[in-house]
């Protein structure tokens, strides 16, 4: 039976969240890469 | 005579619906691509590192495109907690990265790494039907008590000695007889032991090249007699038993009053 996870922040819709988490990956890996790239 | 909203109707919606399958289609297609090239920095790091000899950047910038890499392939399996071990493995990518590779605090690195484990979330928790595992083929039922007794059966039956011909049938009703009520197994065990054996040589023998013995006609009979003589006992047994229970009951019917 195939189901939906539903279980982080479901209430919030569904573009806020997809656009929250690429943001919030750019700002955690891609500036942790960054760093080891620049420092 | 049509109305304007159903002409329109009749020609956006079709449209519409087909681009909406097309888009799904091509995001179901390109779902988790996006996580690696969050790590673009890392291949140009990579290079410098190489250049400059730092082996703990080298790994660090290995491991950060390597775990998203991975990630993508969890994500795209689809399976239960996928989404879920997918952004532990992003997680780990950038605490790695951070740590490693950008020489950061312990602590920064760790709310990267949360960081990047929320973003993962967020991205994908509910983007992909996850599906329950197939599950394992289940192993093949136990061999019965009978199953022995029927592939000695089967072997003698495709010895094709024409005189064994009748006994093995009789012996085939037997396991047929039992098969159909086991608990009468334990009855007819040693009785399937002894002729199956003794069936098993005389066969042995045959295929040899053997002479059949004047006797061997006669006993090929007692044992056809044999067999046939034990499912009418083991049916008497199953007769009397039955006939006790009726007795039983009739004298409780009497008892109780109802008869």
């Amino acid at each position: 039976m195939p189901r939906i996870d539903k279980t982080l922040l479901a209430t919030l819709p569904v573009p806020f969240r997809r656009l929250a988490g690429l943001w919030l990956l750019g700002l955690t890996l891609w500036l942790a890469s960054a760093v080891a790239l620049f420092r | 005579m049509l109305r304007p909203e159903d002409l329109r109707s009749r020609h956006t919606e079709p449209l519409r619906v087909k681009l909406e399958a097309r888009f799904s289609r091509f995001r179901a297609g390109t779902r988790g691509l996006l996580l690696p090239l969050f790590t673009w920095p890392l291949l140009f790091d990579l290079v410098v590192e190489v250049v400059q000899g730092d082996s703990r950047g080298v790994v660090a910038a290995l491991l950060g495109l390597g775990l998203p890499l991975l990630a993508v392939r969890q994500l795209r399996r689809g399976r239960v907690g996928d989404t879920a071990r997918a952004a532990v493995l992003m997680a780990v990518a950038t605490g790695l990265v951070a740590l490693l590779g950008g020489k950061l605090s312990p602590l920064i690195a760790l709310m990267l790494a949360g960081g990047a484990w929320l973003g993962t979330r967020l991205l994908y928790d509910g983007a992909v039907q996850e599906v329950e595992p197939p599950a394992a083929p289940a192993p093949p039922p136990p061999p019965g008590p009978l199953a022995e007794s029927e592939a000695r059966l089967a072997r003698l039956r495709e010895v094709g000695e024409a005189r064994l011909a009748p006994v093995l049938v009789s012996m085939a009703a037997v396991l047929e007889d039992l098969s159909a009520r086991p608990e009468r197994l334990p009855l007819a065990r040693r009785f399937l032991t002894v002729h199956l054996d003794g069936l098993e040589r005389i066969a042995d023998r045959l295929a040899a090249g053997a002479e059949p013995p004047e006797g061997l006609n006669q006993l090929l009979l007692d044992l056809q007699g044999a067999a046939e003589g034990l499912i009418a006992r083991l049916r008497a047994e199953e007769s009397a038993a039955l006939d006790i229970q009726v007795k039983v009951l009739a004298d409780r019917l009497r008892q109780e009053g109802y008869a």
